[in-house]
């Protein structure tokens, strides 16, 4: 690399100068070839027929897709799995299910016990705590989504869920 | 009657009036044509340019607001077109060039028949040209053939006036430097 140490502005002069000593030097220089004059009759046309492909029903839906449809499902998909593997763990659907827990009705308790295949009718409540703790999770889902409505459902209840809901009930009983 | 001028013509379009886009591309297509083959060099890519021009300007002619010129800014968008092509060019020639490429991708599989026309329909001008940097080259076509002032280049590169005379004039030192080199042998 060469540093150039000449930071003038040329002149207009200076530059009129060189810019005609260059156009003599390729005076004799043949110029590029022109296109034949029918290539310049057919651009029109060929550029009117590309632009009529460009905007027909087809091109547009591509068009829409590419810049609607796609990003936008692409968009939902991230939500999506970000909010299955990276939205951060709060306690607020806990409480909803142990508010919901608590407001259902003695009947509905007693047929979550009763539904269940480890508990017994004749479970007393301290027992609950402990035994019940194997009811299954996805009993306990199915039963919330008969119950509960879907603004709760839980399909797939964590172990710190179903706890939850658990001691929730066990306080219901008592 | 006085034919419309580019701006009415741009109005008409925007009615829903193709012919009159018609009648801007008859207009402009040469002058769009030269700009692009002198900064491509072959027929072929600046045929793709000019489509490509036209066919942008269309659709993106709601961005159109009229501070400059309907040739002016077309010119933009060819110019643009031009430099990614190089860009694109410079590309695929490094990966062509590479150990890699050489493996993957044996000669028989190049396009010999373009290279030879863009090498074919250079003059040693356009070749002396074509050896400047992309950018620069830009402002030379812009300066030597289409004589456009420092204030339009600025509008067309997106950049400031300063500093354009001096590249401009390096440049046509380069090129003067060249044409003589090959004019020697």
């Amino acid at each position: 690399m060469r540093l150039r140490f000449d930071k003038r502005q040329p002149t207009d002069e200076e530059e009129e100068t060189l810019s005609r000593s260059l156009r003599d030097l390729a005076a004799n220089d043949p110029p590029p070839q022109s296109p034949e004059p029918a290539y310049w009759q057919n651009l029109p046309i060929r550029m009117n027929r590309t632009l009529d492909e460009a905007t027909s029903g087809k091109a547009i839906s591509l068009s829409w897709a590419a810049r609607v449809a796609i990003p936008g499902v692409v968009a939902i998909l991230s939500f999506l799995i970000g909010l299955r593997y990276y939205a951060p763990e709060s306690d607020g659907s806990l409480k909803s299910l142990r508010e919901v827990t608590l407001a259902l009705p003695p009947s509905a308790v007693d047929s979550l016990y009763v539904a269940s295949l480890t508990t017994t009718d004749t479970m007393l409540a301290a027992a609950v705590e402990t035994d019940i703790l194997e009811v299954s999770t996805d009993d306990v889902g199915e039963y919330y989504l008969e119950h509960a409505g879907t603004s709760t459902l839980v399909s797939d209840l964590t172990e710190q869920e179903l706890r939850e809901v658990l001691v929730a009930l066990s306080s219901h009983i008592d | 009657m006085e034919p419309l001028t580019d701006l009415e013509l741009v109005d008409e379009v925007r009615a829903g009036n193709r012919q009159a886009y018609t009648e801007l591309m008859r207009r402009h297509q040469e002058r769009i044509y030269w700009v692009a083959r002198r900064m491509v060099g072959s027929h072929a890519d600046a045929d793709d340019i000019v489509q490509e021009t036209f066919i942008k300007a269309f659709l993106s002619l709601g961005d159109f607001r009229g501070d400059a010129g309907f040739y002016t800014w077309i010119y933009r968008i060819a110019v643009n077109l031009s430099l990614n092509a190089l860009r694109k060019r410079h590309i695929v020639d490094y990966l062509r060039d590479s150990e890699l490429a050489r493996m993957v991708f044996p000669p028989s599989q190049e396009n010999p028949h373009r290279d030879l026309e863009r090498k074919e329909l250079e003059s040693r001008l356009a070749k002396a040209v074509g050896k400047l940097p992309d950018k620069q080259r830009a402002v030379f076509i812009m300066r030597y053939y289409d004589e456009m002032s420092y204030d339009e280049i600025a509008y067309v590169l997106k950049t400031s006036v300063g500093g354009l005379k001096a590249n401009y004039f390096h440049a046509l030192r380069k090129v003067k430097q060249e044409l003589k080199n090959a004019l020697e042998v």
